[in-house]
């Protein structure tokens, strides 16, 4: 064979080769979502959140989903059926339970196939559940043995909510607090020092805030002498 | 135009869209590639991130120049340099026993070294053959305008 | 076969200086994207400090298989559960370090910044490379890590 020849036999093998293994990278999603990654965002006040993942059998072959498996039983995941057929579409709905739950929150749900290139499908979700009430810090100390120096934490409603002065139930006998309103229905202070410096402690303030939506919100406050 | 001269810029088209969408896709998420980069451990931070900013750019500008004649071979022998680059980088990494890739979300499994050296093999060759393909006009125009 | 003459070498300079360009506008156009040296720690840091709080965030099953000696497994799903029990163990002079399975994983971040940002612990980080730097380096950097299966 002459090196023309050979140059044009392996060039021709050459461009079938990478045109192959480009369109071999296209086809091979299998089932091709049109996001893997959600970000949900639940009104104000929502106690869960709906999502939906879309998707289409890409393959030229049948799929079937043997199982789906969320990473926390507070997130339901349901498929209208099993197996799809090529080009068919489906439908990953589900719901996530806040369960008292709130900020950014990020849940996975994992797919398993029986495709060969895609033995598993990671698919997440997540959100920010909006705090009625946001405390700030959550956690104060005081150094052992040190200065019984008043500290402050902030306490802020949501727009569009507001509740009466907080409720406050704690230790007495270990914690001095006073409870201050910064803006009438909407923020509030706390100022609060241990009574004792002298051992290690943990605790716990539990506030109450009576919301004007007509429940109840509760938040704890640590406190701790280390 | 002959069947090898199709089937030669079939194969200088194809390779110049690998390279400006491999770029784009990582010039347009520079965390996802820079997640890339700092797992295969080889360079300190500043040189990651170098990399993270300019590698995108330059495989999208060698992509481009692979259509037009006047730069086609510079580009070509700047793309063959960055292959043999990542095939040294697989090939540490391979004998590191590294796992490059992760799967906490949208990947699965770990990285096929074999596989991933191949195509890289593959392309290589590909660019090889583009740039024997070259010279005959370039060096015709050089000596003209010489 | 070719040579590298004078016109080839300002065309491989142009083919060079113009991505250095365009990867300067675009850093500029995304400041700041990628460091996030504020947040992160490396296992070399970590090897100069006395007080370190682990906590690991992978999953329960990644855990039990290998984790840093006293390491505390903390699930973020179960945030208002777990974030008292970790607040027992925590010392003032304490460095927290947060870390997941690898750079890829985004949870020691999100953990590590809540705790800052929500609780108002100070000095928490997540560890860069995750699980997978600390077994390759552990070793060179004093730090116990309690494993089945080492890689």
């Amino acid at each position: 064979m002459d090196v023309n020849r050979r140059q044009y036999f392996f060039l021709r093998f050459l461009t079938i080769l990478i045109g192959s293994l480009l369109l071999n990278s296209i086809a091979q999603a299998g089932l091709k979502f049109e996001t893997t990654r959600l970000e949900l965002k639940p009104p104000m006040g929502a106690l869960h959140a709906d999502y939906m993942f879309s998707f289409r059998n890409s393959s030229d072959q049948k799929i079937t989903v043997q199982d789906v498996v969320s990473s926390c039983g507070c997130t339901t995941a349901e498929l209208g059926k099993r197996v799809y057929q090529p080009g068919e579409v489906g439908e990953l709905k589900g719901r996530f339970t806040f369960e008292g739950r709130t900020g950014f929150q990020q849940k996975k749900i994992t797919l398993k196939t029986d495709d060969p290139k895609q033995p598993e499908i990671l698919l997440a979700f997540q959100l920010d559940i909006p705090k009625v009430v946001e405390v700030s810090p959550i956690f104060l100390y005081w150094k052992l043995d040190g200065n019984a120096e008043w500290k402050q934490a902030h306490l802020k409603l949501a727009e569009g909510i507001t509740s009466d002065i907080p409720q406050a139930t704690f230790d007495q006998e270990a914690i001095e607090l006073e409870v201050k309103t910064v803006k009438p229905g909407q923020e509030y202070e706390l100022k609060l020092k241990p009574t004792d410096l002298s051992r290690k402690r943990m605790l716990s303030i539990k506030l109450s805030l009576p919301l004007s939506t007509g429940n109840y919100k509760e938040v704890l406050v640590y406190v701790a002498v280390k | 135009m002959t069947i090898r001269g199709i089937l030669h810029e079939l194969l200088r088209w194809m390779m110049a869209l690998l390279f400006i969408t491999a770029g784009a896709i990582k010039a347009w998420q520079p965390e996802a590639f820079w997640q890339d980069v700092q797992s295969y451990r080889l360079l300190p931070e500043v040189l990651e991130l170098a990399v993270v900013w300019y590698l995108p750019y330059l495989e999208i500008v060698c992509g481009v120049l692979l259509l037009p004649k006047r730069f086609r071979l510079e580009a070509a022998l700047t793309l063959l340099g960055l292959m043999l680059i990542f095939m040294l980088a697989l090939g540490i990494s391979w004998a590191r026993g590294l796992d490059i890739t992760c799967g906490c979300f949208g990947g699965s499994g770990s990285a096929n070294y074999p596989l991933l050296i191949f195509r890289d093999v593959l392309i290589a060759a590909a660019i090889l053959r583009l740039i024997s393909g070259c010279p005959k006009s370039v060096k015709a125009n050089e000596r003209k305008h010489a | 076969m070719w040579r590298l003459n004078e016109f080839s070498l300002q065309r491989l300079s142009v083919i060079l200086l113009v991505p250095a360009l365009l990867a300067a506008v675009s850093a500029g156009w995304h400041p700041a994207t990628l460091h996030s040296s504020e947040w992160d720690v490396t296992v070399s840091q970590i090897a100069e400090e006395k007080q370190v709080l682990w906590l690991d965030v992978r999953s329960e099953a990644d855990y039990v298989a290998g984790h840093v000696e006293d390491a505390f497994w903390f699930n973020p799903e179960e945030w208002d559960v777990q974030l008292p029990m970790l607040l027992q163990l925590w010392q003032p002079d304490n460095l927290v370090v947060v870390y997941c399975s690898s750079n890829k994983c985004q949870t020691s971040l999100e953990v590590a910044r809540r705790l800052r940002m929500e609780v108002g612990l100070e000095r928490v980080f997540y560890l860069k490379g995750g699980w997978e730097e600390l077994v390759h380096s552990n070793e060179r950097y004093g730090i116990e890590i309690h494993a089945e299966v080492k890689r």
